[in-house]
């Protein structure tokens, strides 16, 4: 008689037995190469843009409300009843959601958040929220590549994204087009979507920050208008993507987390172990250079989103957030952040910068958008 | 004399493929999906290959990092299960095309369950790990793989009864 389970463990054996060995070393080591071509491109890699608000005050608010104008995500926004200032400067908002209709489209959203002025009252700033359905990306059956790179210009009338071409596994085309709609352009081929911050916008919203897929690792810029390809050093082009949306980028090395300057000068590091030992990578930098976001789901050649933990570089300790504990985070120039929390997809809080709420939405629907870039201005 | 790192890491491949490989395709279900899944573990084990190397521990890395990508692969969408619309009838008697028939159950079995599911049974009853190892592997508590487990088998009792000599009793856990 047999043991328990031990025709599921034959039936495991001989199914195992129909996968054909083939040799892997080659395909191993090319990913390993791409790996570290995205491991350099270590940037801000959430797409934060630059709308030349650098220095912006974040502003306290009275009131609530959001206004809804379109079907879809809808947002409620609540404020911080402390800290009332009676100068209040305007801070606005954009956030863009994904969501993948179908195995063939990608569903763009943009919630906007505002203040206008001397409504309903004169001194007055009531925040106001609107959401505009933007473009929808179609793609290939199961072309993960649209979902890995998207991303919105900083102008915010373009988006650019890859989708995937045959033969390539984590490369296509370059694709562009207006946000609101219109037919894409192509603008570029063999362009690296894996990993995470792998298209990334100048700040005036002219170039693109690339990978080719290829052997060498090329990298370079990519005119927004004319498709044409220039060539860079690696390291000048790791400093101008990294300025492109901070100027700090991280690593983490040997049980190590390091922050640079974009040069590479300046480096700080304290110790960091994953929870697991598993490798993760640096998604984000403050503008400051004093916290780090680190990613979750180790050794994943996928865009990350999510966030293990976020080290305060002075203390070499994860930082503890009020609102909770945070999946995600985007840096802002003005020191401020915006963040979701475990558990509760639908809230998306900003936080000035001694980390207290100074505005929270709730976002309907969220559970199935994915928030992939936010950008004040 | 001594190899370089990079003839170990070679040498490491060519012996330990074929077994990550078994593996990865009772994970995925599928040739490709499993060669891009041992391809990628691969590819970060020898991201980390001179501490790894160092610490005699690179088989563990890779299963580890192995089992990681596929239940956060799945988790996000991004891989399509391919379903055969119907399991096949079984054949009776123990004669080729039965033993064939019960394949491609047990296959298309594997695939309508979660991907923790599909894990911890490859964890436990494959690679005949144990529920502290296969915690381990995964990151999970073992009350988890237990449960996962429990889950697992009652779901293949459901969805493929045809199977049911498979997993005649619970499986004592060790």
């Amino acid at each position: 008689m047999n043991a328990p389970m031990d025709n599921l463990r034959s039936g495991l054996a001989d199914l195992a037995d129909d996968v054909n060995p083939v040799d892997l070393r080659d395909r191993a080591l090319r990913t390993s190469r791409r790996i570290g071509v995205r491991r350099t491109a270590l940037t801000s890699a959430l797409s934060l843009v630059l709308l030349g608000s650098v220095g912006v005050t974040a502003v306290a608010m009275t009131g609530g409300g959001g206004e809804v104008v379109e079907p879809g995500v809808t947002a409620t926004t609540t404020v911080a009843p402390q800290s009332p200032s009676p100068v209040r400067a305007t801070v606005t908002g954009d956030y863009y959601f994904m969501r993948q209709s179908g195995n063939t489209k990608l569903e763009l959203t943009v919630l906007r958040e505002s203040y206008p002025c001397g409504t309903p009252e004169p001194g007055v700033c009531q925040p106001a929220t609107r959401t505009e359905q933007l473009r929808t990306i179609t793609h290939p059956v199961d072309d993960a590549c649209p979902w890995q790179s998207v991303t919105v210009s900083p102008d915010g009338r373009q988006v650019a994204w890859v989708v995937g071409a045959d033969g390539l596994s984590g490369g296509g085309d370059l694709m562009i087009a207006d946000t609101r709609g219109g037919t894409p352009q192509k603008r570029g081929s063999r362009v690296l979507c894996l990993g995470t911050g792998n298209v990334v916008w100048s700040p005036d919203s002219t170039r693109l920050y690339v990978g080719k897929f290829d052997n060498a690792g090329t990298v370079g810029t990519v005119d927004a208008t004319s498709g044409k390809f220039s060539p860079m050093e690696r390291e000048a082009w790791k400093e101008a993507q990294t300025l492109a949306t901070g100027p700090f980028r991280g690593v983490l090395l040997d049980g190590r987390l390091t922050v640079t300057k974009a040069d590479g000068t300046a480096p700080r590091s304290v110790p960091y172990v994953t929870e697991h030992g598993l490798d993760a990578v640096v998604l984000g930098v403050s503008h400051d250079g004093r916290y780090a976001a680190v990613s979750t789901e180790a050794g994943d050649p996928s865009r990350r989103l999510y966030v293990a933990d976020v080290i305060d570089l002075t203390t070499g300790r994860p930082v503890g957030f009020g609102v909770g504990k945070v999946s995600a985070v985007w840096f802002q120039p003005d020191g401020s952040l915006v963040v979701r929390v475990n558990g509760d997809p639908g809230k998306v809080y900003r936080l000035d910068t001694d980390l207290r709420i100074v505005a929270e939405f709730t976002v309907d629907k969220a559970g199935n958008r994915t928030l992939f870039q936010a950008a004040f201005g | 004399m001594v190899d370089s790192p990079s003839a170990e890491f070679d040498s490491f491949v060519r012996h330990r493929s074929p077994a990550l490989l078994r593996a990865a395709y009772l994970l995925t279900g599928d040739q490709h999906l499993a060669e891009d899944l041992v391809q990628s573990a691969l590819a970060r084990t020898h991201r980390s290959w001179r501490r790894l190397h160092d610490s005699g521990n690179a088989e563990a890395y890779t299963r580890k990092v192995m089992y990681h990508l596929q239940v956060a692969w799945w988790r996000r969408g991004k891989v399509a299960e391919v379903l055969p619309g119907e399991l096949p009838e079984r054949g009776r008697g123990g004669d080729h095309s039965g033993a064939s028939a019960l394949k491609l159950s047990l296959r298309a079995a594997l695939l309508k369950l979660s991907d923790k599911q599909r894990a911890v049974l490859v964890l436990r009853f494959f690679e005949d790990r144990t529920e502290a190892e296969a915690a381990e592997v995964l990151g999970v508590s073992v009350g988890t793989v237990k449960s996962q487990t429990a889950k697992a088998l009652a779901r293949l009792r459901v969805i493929a009864p045809e199977l049911s000599d498979l997993h005649v009793a619970n499986g004592a856990a060790r």
